[in-house]
């Protein structure tokens, strides 16, 4: 089910009535009710992996209880090793199999030893490499004694598979998803409001920036290798605000809908292309993801607590897994690479934490920087996009060759101008918001309520108004 | 949780009413086409649909009548027909899917009271949302009940949007308007509801292959078309105009069409019947020049069917 489906506007309001009006009695039967509706959530998309979800809940679960009974540090490592095979090993399968298999093929024709490689027919199930982490980060925790196993079957299922992040994050850890699930739960007025605020931001960011920006995006990129550079750069910054709407957008409605139902998951997205420098942006993009790598890799492999060569190592590590992550492609590689080439020189010379606090415009230097880290990341995003590393270097010559200067109309350029004014709009109420955990949360303390009703009006009109009327899928499903 | 149920039905209710309104304004006060993204009210259209459906209202028992998407009304020629004493009406409309034909011959059926029903089955129609025609629908018919039913089936943000605004222009007055122009600068209207495109000719294009997608809600509405002309014992030709050979041989599923048409009655696919050319007979990948036009609707009149039907 999408968020951005007439099927969810109907699913949420009867869910949000059941659960405080019948099921919110004892804990065990809201977390089963909790548990059914993630599982109608999901399986309206294909019931046929619910039984994954569930294998792989059941796995964690299991190992949970072993590892609570067990001191036996051979047998801790083994049921942490059976989880870790588990699941990854699901995810290996499910998403990378066919890419390996052909990588194989290719670099076997490439030393002149072709050999046939049977692709397989694998649809990849929606949400895998989210839930995946999600419940592995509960093993690896309890392995390690930062959490107490639980017994309670009902509270970790409903954690593995509680709907609102379940398809695209945010990545949940246990240590902080899991215990909501046994706190008493108690309708919060401004709770409640701030959720929909947030709801209301997080479609927007979807529906009128990311599919309006898509339909430009996917047509340049389609038609790249005959469209000059600057079309091409359009493209480029367009789909830097496609991802960013799509997926800080489908955070937003995420993170909107667990405050509906009392639960509090983690900032996803801080303003990411607000950020002064690369090292700013990763601490602001994908937060669950990049602090899962942080946490689970990048420290277990010691960090940046090494020599140099460690530190590079690591960081490299941690870049390309995190754009294998995505997908199996070389071009999510290349990606990850090319941000570890952007990230490494901060890091090696301790800049990297140089921005902690929200930017200011207190000096010239800021845009300048804002405006340089932005550049690093559409260029960065011209691999992501791309379905190939040719196409990726073709829109790269493009982007910086004299055709930048010829610009080939097209069909909707109104609408493009539509789009960018939009993205302006974006800028600035993301700017105003930028200490908060959401762009709209501000509006609590506005104390005319007309204004605040004035703002929720002109949003849902301009979603009314601008919207990309087909219904498109967030883009992160598919990872 | 009062405090929440109360604000909320207050919200929805403010936004029930401030939302129109500013549709409405929006509409009215924008002189920027461009800036109305989701507001599609464009009266006459490009195929003359105000006109068409002004004619409609004036006509009554024809012997043929003509149904179907562009390629109804730019392909089978009303003058042809007139020309050897037929009574006929075209009530092609721009992208008309079978959710818009049912939507026309529940208003116009009655009063038409065809002998035969010749329905130009497209598969680009079968394979469309419905939205497009539905718009244009919309800004050149009058606002009824079924419109908004049309719309909620169809559930799309611009069909909302242009339904509000239309019936606002209808409560003014000012909705449907005479339009006395019958020509622009590309096409010509005939009466009876045939538009003629001024003479052009197609470059042949290169196409990658495609497929079409046939939308199941298309399918259903069609049968249910199907079930009304056999209650009401009016025959009906199914026929696929010609498109240009070179677009129709890129789509890889036109047999799956055929096999979907066959099943349901009477159907000729002009497609494997006439040999035409791109550059000879077509203006655009799905519409047929006048020579075109022209050959089609004689082929399709001395037809066996056609003939057989028509008595």
């Amino acid at each position: 089910m999408l968020f951005n489906s007439i099927e969810f506007a109907v699913f949420l309001p009867l869910v949000f009535g059941l659960y405080w009006w019948v099921f919110n009695r004892n804990q065990t039967l809201r977390n089963a009710f909790l548990l059914v509706i993630s599982y109608v959530f999901y399986g309206w998309w294909d019931w046929r992996f619910l039984l994954l979800i569930a294998f792989s809940s059941l796995v964690d679960y299991s190992v949970g209880l072993f590892l609570s009974k067990t001191e036996n540090q051979q047998q801790r490592k083994i049921l942490l090793g059976i989880s870790l095979i588990t699941n990854l090993g699901l995810l290996g399968f499910f998403k990378y199999y066919n890419f390996f298999i052909e990588s194989f093929a290719e670099a076997f024709t490439v030393l002149g030893q072709p050999i046939q490689a049977s692709r397989l027919a694998i649809i990849l199930p929606v949400g895998i490499s989210f839930y995946t982490f999600q419940t592995l980060s509960y093993s690896i925790d309890v392995y390690r004694k930062k959490l107490e196993p639980t017994t309670n079957f009902w509270a970790f299922f409903a954690f593995v598979s509680f709907f609102p992040q379940l398809v695209a994050g945010p990545i949940e850890r246990a240590t902080q998803l899991l215990p909501q699930f046994f706190t008493p739960k108690k309708f919060e007025y401004n709770t409640a409001v701030d959720g929909m605020r947030q709801i209301l931001w997080g479609l927007f960011k979807k529906v009128v920036i990311a599919d309006s920006c898509a339909v430009y995006v996917d047509w340049a990129f389609a038609d790249a290798a005959h469209l000059p550079g600057s079309n091409l750069w359009i493209a480029a910054v367009l789909f830097a605000f496609q991802i960013y709407g799509d997926f800080s957008g489908y955070s937003d409605i995420a993170i909107g809908t667990a405050k509906l139902f009392g639960f509090r998951l983690m900032q996803n997205f801080a303003y990411p292309y607000f950020s002064r420098d690369i090292a700013e942006f990763w601490r602001r993009w994908h937060i669950s993801l990049t602090t899962w790598f942080r946490d689970y890799v990048y420290i277990p492999l010691g960090g940046s607590r090494g020599n140099r060569w460690q530190t590079v190592r690591n960081t490299l590590v941690i870049f390309v897994v995190s754009g294998f992550w995505h997908g199996a492609n070389w071009t999510f590689i290349v990606w990850g690479l090319l941000n570890a080439l952007y990230f490494l020189p901060l890091i090696l010379q301790q800049k990297n934490r140089r921005y902690l606090e929200a930017p200011a415009l207190t000096s010239w230097k800021t845009p300048v920087q804002i405006a340089v880290t932005f550049f690093l990341t559409v260029i960065a995003w011209v691999f992501f996009r791309a379905d190939t590393i040719t196409q990726a270097v073709q829109v790269l010559h493009q982007l910086f060759s004299t055709s930048v200067f010829t610009l080939q109309r097209f069909e909707g350029e109104f609408n493009v101008l539509i789009t960018f004014v939009m993205i302006a709009l974006l800028l600035v109420v993301e700017w105003r918001g930028r200490t908060r955990q959401h762009a709209l949360e501000g509006l609590q303390f506005q104390p005319a309520a007309w204004k605040r009703k004035a703002v929720y009006l002109a949003l849902i009109f301009a979603i009314g108004m601008f919207m990309e009327t087909t219904e498109t899928p967030f883009i992160y499903f598919q990872f | 949780m009062k405090k929440w149920i109360r604000n909320s039905v207050l919200f929805f209710l403010l936004i029930a009413i401030a939302y129109p309104v500013l549709v409405i304004l929006w509409g009215e006060l924008l002189p920027v086409n461009g800036f109305k993204k989701n507001l599609i009210y464009v009266q006459q259209g490009g195929g003359f649909t105000g006109k068409r459906l002004q004619e409609v209202k004036n006509t009554s028992e024809v012997d043929v009548l003509f149904l179907g998407s562009s390629v109804a009304y730019r392909g089978l020629y009303t003058r042809f027909y007139t020309s050897k004493g037929l009574k006929v009406f075209n009530l092609g409309t721009s992208s008309q899917t079978p959710l818009e034909t049912q939507l026309l011959l529940d208003r116009y059926l009655q009063q038409l009271q065809p002998k035969l029903v010749v329905y130009a089955v497209s598969p680009e129609a079968f394979s469309g949302d419905g939205v497009e025609s539905a718009l244009d629908l919309i800004a050149n018919d009058s606002i009824q009940k079924d419109m908004c039913s049309l719309a909620l089936r169809l559930n799309n943000m611009k069909v909302y949007n242009t339904l509000i605004y239309a019936q606002y222009k209808q409560l003014m007055g000012n909705h449907l308007q005479q339009h006395p122009d019958s020509v622009n600068e590309v096409d010509r209207y005939i009466s009876g509801g045939f538009t003629e495109r001024k003479m052009e000719h197609l470059n042949s294009p290169i196409w990658d292959t495609m497929a079409w997608t046939f939308q199941p809600e298309q399918i259903e509405s069609f049968d249910t078309i199907l079930a009304t002309f056999a209650t009401e014992e009016i025959p009906v030709i199914l026929v696929q105009p010609p498109l240009s050979p070179s677009f129709y041989k890129a789509h890889t599923n036109n047999a799956a069409f055929d096999r979907l048409m066959e099943k349901r009655g009477t159907y000729q696919n002009y497609n494997t019947i006439l040999s035409l050319k791109d550059t000879l007979h077509f203006y655009d990948e799905l519409h047929l020049n006048q020579d075109g036009v022209e050959l089609f609707n004689q082929h399709f009149y001395q037809s066996k069917a056609f003939q057989q039907l028509l008595k």
